[in-house]
């Protein structure tokens, strides 16, 4: 009984904080409308360094990437697209709450999503990492080194995929599950595991 | 008989009141922790609604901009000179209403050999975002013309401390327009980006010297010195896959002439102008190759000979693996009708972060015309 009562309360709350936070976030996305994280990384990882140093997502807040964006298209001549698809990478790099994992998550909360670690791969990594794993931008790393990142154990690559990492030497740090909020524990596991077996 | 008649209601009476009791506390617990979950829920939505009045309002407020210190070891006649400098202050102001329009203006502020602080307005714009694939941009602009000015001049950005010949003030290249632009980018198949720029404004001057040409002249002219408007433009592709960006720029129009016999603009002449550009960019990892090609001619008078302008440069740059140090080298020309200044750089930068960059450079200059001097150049800069 006590039991019951204290999840249908939880219920209630979760329920009320989800319609807070989708008021939040439909506030928050009424301009510019939201964009695709994951081109984004891809757009990001293609225009940004043709004319300067990509700068790590943190150096920004969320609110201030997004004039810096509008700034960027008219310089860059990105489309409208371009631009909204590369602000939803930079903010969802940006949050703080893309690695929050509840104490005593299910199993369920952490399966993956039905991708496998190429589709994860192809979606999200390749921007920086590059098809053959040999890394597209300054500091990424080559995957196909002998002895390289990959060579680490799977908990301290996990933990990195999980919570971003500053590569040394490197200027701007890997965002969090690679700027893509959406990937759960078991797609960062899949496309380890892939990135193990390719490079 | 009738004991054990009332037996049976005492007892499920009192079963039921035993069973009722503890769900009664029960009850007085969970009151108590729904109570403390609104609390906690009307806090957070108190939260929410404060964060919210800064997070999302319809106008934004950012400045960003980029400033440089310097040091300067130049080789002279009488022996080596050498100073330190303040460089350039440049804030940029943005000022975004909803994702319609935005204002931006750059002002730079540098300290000359006086000591005295000189201001200038690089470029002020008020941007109107027509739709997704172009904008409309009035004011003062930086020379859409080419890649250089218009993208790399910031000293966070550009590599090496200085400009390259013919690409800053007084050069080769065209610096800033007053007039309206639109631009843009479009989608030409999956892997090709176009860009461009069209324009109209006030347009460039010639800088006599009597009846000569002296000097190339587009400081973004606040009136149309010779009543004619220029018109021009960029187009350029980026092709993703292979990493290359090319593009053409195009401009024709009139010149007044400033200065000369006559006086800044009173002797009503102008000239024809022309001007042609291309340039490109190229990455491959760590390496970024860069170039660009301006000209412009100024046509000729009954008593004036055609002047022509142009200026190229040619760089390379590596970003060793796994460490914040790259080294660059450029090549730059700058041909006037007087003059032809070469420069030769090298020199190599620690990147403290992506928009924090220290650079040590040796610069080789030769001028036909004038003594050059050789220069070791120090600078850090900072983009923000």
């Amino acid at each position: 009984m006590k039991k019951l009562t204290k999840n249908m309360i939880a219920l209630m709350a979760s329920t009320g904080l989800l319609l807070i936070s989708a008021a939040v976030m439909a506030d928050e996305n009424s301009w510019p409308p939201k964009g695709n994280a994951t081109n984004g990384a891809k757009a990001w990882a293609d225009n940004c360094n043709r004319c300067h140093n990509l700068r790590d997502v943190k150096d920004l807040r969320d609110d201030q990437w997004i004039t810096t964006m509008f700034h960027m298209r008219l310089r860059a001549g990105l489309t409208g697209q371009d631009t909204r698809d590369i602000l939803s990478f930079l903010q969802a790099s940006n949050s703080a709450t893309s690695n929050f994992v509840r104490p005593g998550a299910s199993a369920a909360s952490t399966a993956d999503s039905g991708l496998s670690g190429e589709d994860v791969y192809t979606s999200t990594c390749i921007a920086c990492h590059g098809a053959n794993g040999k890394g597209t931008v300054p500091g990424a790393p080559n995957f196909t080194d002998k002895g390289g990142r990959l060579s680490k154990s799977d908990d301290a690559l996990l933990k990195s995929l999980t919570n971003g990492m500053q590569s040394p030497g490197s200027p701007m740090a890997m965002p969090a599950k690679g700027g893509n909020s959406a990937l759960t524990p078991g797609d960062l596991k899949n496309v380890l595991e892939y990135m193990k077996k390719t490079f | 008989m009738s004991y054990s008649r009332h037996l049976l209601p005492k007892t499920f009476l009192s079963l039921a009141i035993a069973s009722t009791y503890p769900s009664m506390l029960l009850a007085a617990d969970t009151n108590q922790e729904i109570d403390a979950l609104w609390q906690t829920i009307e806090k957070l939505e108190q939260k929410v609604a404060e964060s919210n009045e800064w997070k999302s309002p319809n106008t934004l407020v950012h400045l960003a901009g980029y400033a440089d210190v310097n040091y300067v070891s130049v080789d002279t006649d009488n022996g080596t000179e050498s100073s330190f400098s303040s460089g350039t202050f440049a804030p940029i102001f943005h000022y975004q209403v909803m994702d319609k329009v935005m204002l931006e203006a750059e002002l730079a502020f540098s300290v000359d050999a006086d000591g005295e602080t000189e201001v200038e307005m690089e470029y002020f714009t008020i941007d109107y975002f027509l739709n997704d694939y172009a904008a409309l941009v009035m004011g003062r602009f930086l020379s859409p013309l080419g890649q250089f000015r218009q993208n790399l001049h910031p000293s966070w950005i550009n590599k090496l401390p200085s400009a390259p010949q013919g690409f800053g003030h007084g050069g080769s290249a065209p610096i800033a327009d007053v007039g309206m632009q639109v631009r843009g980018g479009f989608k030409m198949g999956s892997s090709i980006n176009g860009n461009y720029a069209a324009y109209v404004g006030n347009g460039v001057g010639a800088e006599m010297n009597g009846d000569e040409v002296e000097e190339a002249h587009s400081p973004g002219f606040n009136e149309d010195v010779d009543g004619g408007k220029n018109v021009g433009g960029r187009f350029g592709m980026y092709l993703i896959d292979s990493k290359l960006d090319l593009g053409l720029s195009w401009a024709t129009g009139k010149a007044g002439e400033i200065g000369g016999d006559n006086g800044p603009g009173q002797n009503g002449t102008k000239r024809d102008w022309d001007f042609i550009g291309a340039d490109f960019t190229w990455h491959l990892g760590g390496l970024d190759v860069r170039g660009e090609y301006v000209k412009q001619t100024y046509g000729a008078l009954s008593a004036s000979e055609e002047a022509e302008f142009d200026a190229y440069y040619v760089q390379v740059a590596y970003r060793f693996p796994a460490t914040k140090w790259e080294a660059v080298a450029r090549t730059s020309s700058n041909n006037t009708p007087e003059d032809t200044q070469d420069r030769v750089s090298a020199g190599v930068n620690y990147i403290f972060t992506s928009s924090v960059i220290g650079k040590l450079a040796y610069e080789s200059n030769d001028n036909n015309a004038n003594d050059a001097n050789d220069r070791i150049l120090v600078q850090m800069a900072y983009g923000f």
